[in-house]
């Protein structure tokens, strides 16, 4: 490499990466305990409820929006969620179904008997502050979108410092570390060794994290989009019907036109992500790759029978499977104790190269301060 | 002086950890269980190999060090 290219190679790294330096180490000292936010979650907040009838026969859906209705009379259905790992359904009521979201009422009722459940405090306090931080620094799409700039910068010194390698690494072995050699030296080769080493790690988790910061702009898209364009294709019976057709029957239907898909949310008719005439049930996959990918059905309201489904765009599918890879929640303990050393590596990359640059400039000063005195004594 | 390496050597330890890596990080997302715990060690490679590498780097880098102070005398 001549040494031109390589000062441009140099200039770049440098530059790219002591922009984004703060902000990266920010991201990595709040992701930290974010990798284990179920732990920590858990522990802060133990969940001691237990379902009324432990592995029992769940109630069918009607019944328990019958419930919560009877709980607050005078209001309609909204929203129908679940969560995932206990059998608990997530009723959204209110006065009107395009009520503001601060005026909506949420309670959770036990699928096996139809009691309600106190709500979980998980996400509280600390972590919630932790992941706010580590989202937007509470600025909201701006805050995103301005870490996503700084993820492309973390990209671009990533690769550069892949292409530096090479020049640095000519005359050393493999991981070599020079310890008998000055401080500068010693934590060149930390950087060298642990930033090589953690090249495949940092990418996937950098470009992952810049995907998720555009997650507003994907998800509105996709309902500007496609989910539009579904219910525009099907919006020829606006009036909402006077009695609507059972929730369970609607539920079938969707899952029969969406084979080895299973339930995840619904929107009742006259709600944001429907139409008045129509329910939209949102059905996910049932394989561990597919269970990130929603795919919009609607239902007629008045007659319960399938009206049409859209699958999710590239550009939606790449942000569901981009998740669980940033946050490395995939795979059980294991796989996140590997993430959170990941992250710890990363940390000591980017202090090293603070380092690397700090000492550079001293050793810059000194050498000019000597021939800045030479010239004195010259003179 | 020592003999400068090519660049196919210089990356070819890099290589392997980014193959694996990637191997690592996408079953575990395609496959479920035991493969994640595969994957995790995988993944955790590069891990592993650091700790040794600095381990013996540097204890061989002590012993050149002792050696050439004693010859020095």
């Amino acid at each position: 490499m001549r040494s031109s290219t390589l000062r441009a190679w140099s200039f770049v790294h440098l530059w790219s990466s002591l922009v984004c330096t703060v902000f990266l180490l920010m991201l990595c000292i709040t992701g930290l305990p974010l990798i284990f936010h179920d732990e920590i979650d858990s522990a802060l907040n133990p969940d001691r409820w237990q379902p009324a009838n432990p592995g029992g026969a769940y109630l069918e859906l009607d019944s328990i929006v019958d419930i919560a209705l009877g709980r607050r009379p005078g209001e309609v259905p909204i929203f129908l969620s679940f969560d995932i790992d206990r059998p608990v359904v997530n009723v959204t009521t209110g006065l009107q179904a395009d009520i503001d979201a601060g005026q909506m009422h949420f309670a959770s009722f036990d699928l096996t008997s139809g009691d309600l459940v106190p709500p979980a405090e998980v996400g509280a306090g600390v972590m919630h502050f932790l992941l706010d931080m580590h989202t937007d620094m509470f600025l909201g799409l701006p805050g995103m979108l301005f870490l996503g700039a700084m993820g492309i910068l973390f990209i671009v010194a990533t690769i550069t410092g892949v292409v530096l390698y090479a020049p640095f690494m000519r005359k050393l072995d493999f991981g070599t570390v020079r310890l008998s050699k000055s401080a500068r030296i010693r934590w060149l080769d930390y950087h060298n060794l642990l930033g090589i080493v953690t090249v495949a790690w940092v990418l996937v988790v950098g470009v992952t994290g810049v995907i998720n910061t555009l997650e507003e702009p994907i998800i509105d898209t996709w309902w500007a989009n496609d989910l539009a364009e579904l219910i525009a294709e099907h919006n020829n019976a606006q009036a909402r019907p006077d009695r609507i057709a059972s929730l369970d029957r609607a539920v079938r239907q969707a899952v029969e036109a969406a084979p080895n898909m299973t339930l995840q949310f619904v929107a009742f008719p006259g709600s944001g992500f429907s139409t008045d005439a129509h329910y939209t049930i949102f059905l996910h996959g049932r394989t561990p790759l597919t269970k990130r990918l929603i795919t919009p059905v609607l239902v007629n309201a008045a007659t319960g029978e399938f009206v049409g489904l859209k699958h999710m765009p590239w550009y939606a599918q790449a942000l569901s499977l981009s998740r669980p890879l940033h946050f490395g929640d995939y795979g059980g303990l294991p796989l996140k104790v590997v993430w959170a050393l990941m992250n710890l590596f990363t940390i000591i990359v980017l202090l090293s190269g603070v380092y690397l640059w700090m000492a550079r400039r001293r050793g810059k000063d000194s050498a000019e301060s000597i021939n800045r005195s030479g010239k004195w004594i010259d003179v | 002086m020592r003999r400068e390496r090519s660049v196919y050597r210089i990356f070819a330890m890099p290589l392997v950890f980014f193959v694996t890596g990637m191997f690592g990080l996408i079953s575990a997302l395609l496959f479920d269980n035991p493969v994640d715990l595969l994957a995790s060690l995988v993944v955790g490679m590069p891990v592993m190999t650091v700790a040794c590498i600095v381990h013996f780097r540097t204890r061989k880098n002590i012993h050149k060090h002792k050696r050439d102070r004693y010859q020095s005398h």
